[in-house]
């Protein structure tokens, strides 16, 4: 199950900040989506928008056909989408397996049902031998699994992934790449903002580019590190070195 | 709901689960040995905190929210059963359960106004919520006859909820604290009480993953204040008389509020404890020096309140835990089984 999400104009002003400013975004049906952008670019706050934890100034937000502008966080995780925060907030005095359960909760009959679904859930991600570890005893490249795995246990339609990458090894990254390929596959449209371009590059049909509050440009990865205007805002640096 | 308990003793350590249903075993089995009516008096007194102490804990134990307030819901359940009785012949029996309900949804209307807003408004709106009531019970004299209060007919019978033996009380206040006890421990271990651990540890990643924060609390209130209320009419039934300063007074709300705080809130041995202590140590400073220096016994007890808030911040229950938790790892090591797991 999978649904489309499009943003129209939207914006966000954080006081003299500007944070999102005219915004707009099209993400098809089963599909990844890359954003990317420098730093304060504003594409954190733009999936805090998507997902409720602010309203915007103005514009318009749409899960599949239903305008999800003004609703609640929880009542958006209903409808199938789900988010992964970009600094970890893991459960802390709870262990892996319980952090999952809590988001199986909606799906579950009872803690014993919710606990047996969130099994499930780090097995898929090949993370279910750590099931009883205190979550605040994670190293970083756990806890960003287990920011990816409770999201994935609300059974989402729509997965935002802010920078699941971030902090992560070599083979990590390589893991995290497999996981967003295997959800994506069971038909999960997936969002992620990621500052790790060979990941954007190898997972990403469209990327869009994010630079102070605008979006610069959308197009399939090689078109948009090609684009003039997103090598002199961003890719620059790298390109160029 | 049985099984919810059975597997939430197994999943705490056996020691401890012990000495949890010893101390919630103690009252019945002392009432069950004296005949000293003294001593059944200042039982059943306990008791009924410890009821009180449980309820409040509901509330500010599972989900943070700190009621300064409560005392309106209990005020709410005597006046309610008793005016049932005097004007209607309701039996208090169901007379508790209608005050229980009425608290519950005036503290759903109370939550609603002032729960969606974070940090010390709805401490404050309980506070103002309670004076309301208690000047609603004083002035509204052709109802509640106001500070004179009501009295209840004295003559034992069992439909009026009245009996000739103070054992007898003690044996229904502790079936009262037992039911809250196990409805305490059911709640902490059903999706209610994952759900406000979510909450209480992060509440951004808790809606974010699908639990309504708002209408969790706003029900959590609810339950709270209907067994608070159903506390009043045990009350009102033990005493036989009610007025606006003994079931709406500010102190016993945060009598209830300390014995949970001391005893340690979140857990439902917390209370329990808190209230076993604190009781007997008021009583006994109050007749120890209660007609000395006035006042010296309250400082005393404030005093030993800073003391034990000062070392155990957490309250006394989450200490005693982790050092039964210490010795129960030291031991398995000293016989070299392997570490239990976390869960
Ligand atoms: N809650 C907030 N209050 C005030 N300002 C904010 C808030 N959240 C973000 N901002 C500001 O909005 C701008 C965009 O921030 P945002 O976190 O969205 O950037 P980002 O693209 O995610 O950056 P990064 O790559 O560093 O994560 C920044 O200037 C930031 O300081
Ligand atoms: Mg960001």
């Amino acid at each position: 199950m999978s649904v489309d999400l499009a943003v129209e104009n939207l914006n966000k002003r954080f006081g003299g900040i500007l944070a999102v400013n005219g915004a707009g975004l099209r993400v098809a049906s089963g599909t990844i989506h890359g954003i990317i952008g420098p730093n304060g670019a504003g594409k954190t706050t733009l999936f805090n928008l998507i997902a409720g934890s602010f309203l915007p100034d103005s514009g318009r937000i749409l899960l599949g056909a239903r305008d999800i502008t003004a609703l609640t966080p929880e009542r958006r995780c209903a409808l199938g989408l789900a988010r992964t925060f970009q600094i970890p907030r893991p459960f802390s005095g709870l262990d892996l397996l319980d952090n999952v359960a809590i988001g199986c909760l909606g799906r579950a009959r009872t803690v014993g049902h919710a606990r047996q679904l969130a099994h499930e859930v780090l097995e898929s991600l090949g993370i279910g031998r750590y099931a009883d570890t205190l979550a605040s005893a994670l190293p970083i490249g756990l806890r960003k699994m287990l920011e990816v795995a409770r999201a994935v246990a609300t059974a989402p339609k729509l997965l935002l992934l802010d920078e699941v990458m971030g902090g992560l090894h070599g083979d990590e990254v390589d893991r995290m790449i497999e996981t967003i390929r295997r959800i994506n596959a069971t038909g999960v449209t997936v969002v992620m903002i990621e500052h790790v371009l060979p990941a954007i590059m190898s997972l990403a049909a469209q990327v869009t580019v994010l630079d102070q509050g605008r979006i610069l440009c959308s197009g399939t990865p090689e078109a948009v590190t090609q684009d003039p205007a997103v090598i002199a805002a961003y890719l620059g640096d790298e390109v160029l070195a | 709901m049985m099984r919810g308990i059975v597997s939430t003793f197994r999943a705490s350590g056996s020691v401890s689960q012990a000495i949890q249903l010893a101390l919630v075993a103690t009252p019945l089995v002392i009432a069950l040995l004296t005949s000293d009516n003294a001593l059944l008096d200042s039982l059943n007194q306990m008791l009924i905190w410890a009821a009180l102490a449980l309820s409040w804990n509901i509330l500010g134990g599972y989900a943070r929210q700190i009621s300064v307030g409560h005392v309106a819901f209990y005020g709410i359940g005597a006046y309610t059963s008793t005016l049932l009785a005097l004007n209607f012949g309701i039996s208090p029996w169901l007379g508790m359960l209608a005050g229980g309900a009425l608290a519950a949804l005036i503290g759903a209307l109370l939550g609603s106004a002032t729960l969606r807003l974070r940090g010390p408004f709805f401490t404050m709106a309980t506070i103002a919520f309670a004076e309301v009531v208690r000047i609603l019970a004083v002035n509204w004299r052709s109802v509640t006859r106001g500070a004179e209060g009501l009295a209840i007919d004295s003559t034992p019978n069992l439909p009026g909820f009245v009996f000739g033996q103070a054992r007898s009380y003690v044996l229904v206040t502790w079936g009262l604290m037992a039911v809250l006890f196990a409805v305490s421990k059911y709640l902490d271990h059903s999706k209610t009480g994952l759900r406000l651990r979510a909450v209480r540890d992060n509440e951004d990643a808790a809606r974010a993953l699908g639990i309504h924060t708002f209408s969790l609390r706003i029900s959590v209130l609810a339950v709270s204040a209907f067994f608070t209320a159903i506390c009043g009419t045990f009350y009102a039934q033990y005493l036989l008389l009610i007025d606006p300063d003994s079931v709406l007074g500010v102190d016993a709300s945060l009598q209830m509020a300390l014995m949970a705080v001391v005893g340690g809130i979140g857990s439902a041995i917390g209370p329990v404890l808190g209230t076993y202590l604190l009781v007997p140590f008021g009583q006994v400073l109050r007749a120890q020096l209660g007609s000395q220096l006035a006042g010296l016994h309250l400082v005393i007890y404030g005093l030993g309140l800073v003391l034990v808030l000062y070392k155990l911040p957490n309250g006394i229950w989450p200490a005693i835990e982790a050092a039964l938790k210490r010795r129960g790892r030291a031991s398995r090591q000293r016989s070299g089984l392997p570490e239990e797991d976390a869960r």
